[in-house]
């Protein structure tokens, strides 16, 4: 019968079952394994942290900035807060619920960075949120993402590296005759958002960059360096006063920005991974150079997702390759590697016995 | 599963539409992209591609002060630059108290530009719009009475103030093209805003 159908019908249920193929494809894709788990690790780890040094940042001004007799009072900072928004430090205004609640932000953050899971992470964000709308004031921006990633983190396994128990849940999640699960697609969704939505802001930022005047001019950094909150160093100020140097800063910012949705769709790793590493690079330098620790934090804690986990693992390599390479020309330590069998042989190895040790580390 | 990746995609569509210039597409969009997003998914990233100042903020407090039977003013003291400055007291992970600043100079400028718009409306309308604005900036300005009584207490303590008013101006950072130049350039500084006399408010926090 299908010999004699018209040629068209037949196209037509070719096609149809070529895309209930890759359906069922994706569909088992996003419910066998869970996909980025060191990044959210990391995230995990970063979040936590950076909530512990929001609030030890001000421990000594906590009152001023937070408190029932805070310069922002809690009728204003609730007047400021938009509808649906919450704060437990708006529940009263005894003095003894505010330091009980500073106090147990400050231990479900370092719990939360800890041991992870999904009950603390909501736990994480209640208190986030409740810190965060206390006093909008303080806020950098990288609060704001912080504040949308940790409702998707909570629909991860963001504790299968970097926690205790880590190996044990990691082999149970990587085991090879696992049932596709509801929980691993909530995961990969999750997941997939928090990459989405750093794309979307890295696109949002080069895009109103590109606009701006003094971007386009290449002296953005030289502004930037002299703005007083932001002149942490009278050197970085210098440097960006140069016009060669600042123009490239400033255009470099740009184009990492730009590439970045790119990059993260393309199939090509090392791009992937170059325009990550620039981006940390980036942020590492707004924490050193113009004071914002806590926005530099969170913003590796969200480019960590943005890297798969085999990405973090050629990384790793090369890491240990290079480092091997260096131990190897070092005299001292050439001569310490010569005499053991197990290391001198190790450098030898091919890529893949390197890999597997590797793979055991990450 | 298609109940999973549904949620997704509206996040996805609502998102794209939100962070999107403004164009006759995306205001037409808007609106049901903000049902989707707001309040847990807000986001502004103008911040993280802002133009970035070419003047610093400067802000003067006075104070009046009951002395010896009579009420006198004290001359204006500036006080943002010490709190810019405060960061650098612990580099490794610096006090936050910039950002207090930070909207107050924001929430000025803004003040100071909708007044302007105010006053080019017709006479019959300034009063209904100028008693709106105020209202629509009450929170923000009780937060400066706060702040700055704080503020003032710490400068005069003991004394017995009154009232505090602030006072916001901008200094242009010396321009690119010249910065090298010598003698170096005094730039002058620029009035902004003042606040009317507010209430001293006792008993805010150090």
């Amino acid at each position: 019968m299908i010999r004699h159908a018209p040629r068209a019908a037949r196209a037509h249920k070719m096609a149809g079952a070529f895309l209930l193929a890759r359906l069922d494809g994706f569909a088992l894709r996003l419910a066998r394994r869970e996909r980025r788990l060191i990044g959210l690790s990391l995230m995990r780890l970063v979040i936590g942290f950076a909530t512990i040094l929001y609030c030890l940042a001000d421990y000594s001004n906590r009152q001023f900035l937070w408190g029932p007799h805070a310069y922002d009072s809690p009728s204003t900072a609730s007047a400021q807060i938009p509808g649906g928004g919450f704060s437990l430090y708006l529940f009263s205004d005894s003095q003894a619920w505010f330091e009980f609640l500073f106090h147990a932000t400050i231990l479900t953050s370092a719990a939360f960075m800890i041991y992870g899971g999904r009950a603390l992470t909501v736990v994480q964000a209640v208190m986030m949120w409740s810190l965060h709308y206390r006093n909008q004031d303080l806020l950098e921006g990288g609060d704001n993402l912080a504040q949308i990633l940790v409702i998707f983190l909570a629909f991860t396994c963001s504790n299968a590296y970097f926690a205790p128990g880590a190996k044990k849940r990691r082999e149970k999640l990587l085991a090879q005759d696992r049932q596709p699960a509801i929980s691993t697609v909530l995961h990969n969704l999750a997941t997939y958002l928090i990459v989405f939505q750093t794309a979307v802001l890295y696109l949002a930022a080069g895009y109103w960059k590109i606009f701006g005047k003094v971007w386009q001019d290449g002296v953005a950094m030289y502004y930037i360096s002299r703005e007083t909150e932001f002149h942490m160093s009278a050197t970085f100020a210098h440097v960006m006063s140069n016009a060669y140097l600042g123009t490239a800063m400033s255009y470099a910012t740009i184009v990492i920005e730009l590439a970045f949705p790119f990059a993260l769709v393309s199939s090509r790793a090392w791009l992937r991974k170059a325009n990550i590493l620039a981006l940390e690079a980036m942020h590492l330098g707004i924490a050193a150079f113009m004071g914002l620790v806590c926005f530099g934090l969170l913003m590796i804690g969200a480019d960590s997702v943005c890297l798969r986990d085999e990405d973090y693992r050629s990384l790793w390599r090369r890491l240990q390759a290079g480092r091997l390479r260096v131990a190897a020309n070092w005299p001292g330590e050439a001569g310490r590697i010569r005499t053991s069998p197990i290391r001198s042989s190790a450098s030898r190895l091919p890529s893949t016995s390197l890999r597997k040790g590797a793979h055991d580390h990450v | 599963m298609i109940l999973g990746v549904l949620p997704v995609l509206a996040f996805m569509a609502a998102c794209l539409v939100y962070n999107a210039p403004q164009s006759p597409a995306s205001v037409r969009l808007i609106g049901p992209a903000r049902r989707v997003l707001e309040p847990y998914f807000w986001q502004d990233w103008q911040l993280f591609g802002p133009t970035p100042g070419t003047s610093n903020d400067l802000v003067y407090l006075q104070a009046r002060i009951q002395y010896g039977g009579e009420t006198v003013e004290t001359a204006p003291v500036e006080v943002e630059e010490a709190i810019d400055r405060a960061p650098r007291g612990f580099r490794i992970n610096p006090t936050k108290l910039p950002g207090i600043m930070l909207a107050f100079d924001q929430t000025s400028s803004h003040y100071a530009s909708a007044a302007t718009r105010i006053k080019k409306l017709p006479a019959a309308q300034r009063k209904a719009a100028q008693a709106a604005l105020d209202k629509q900036y009450k929170a923000d300005f009780e937060e400066m009475q706060r702040f700055f009584s704080a503020r003032a207490h710490s400068l005069y303590p003991g004394a017995r103030i009154l009232a505090v008013q602030a006072t916001f101006k901008t200094r242009p950072i010396v321009s690119f093209s010249e910065r090298y130049e010598s003698p170096h350039p005094k730039e002058k500084l620029k009035g902004l805003l003042q606040t009317s006399w507010m209430p001293y408010v006792p008993g805010v926090a150090q």
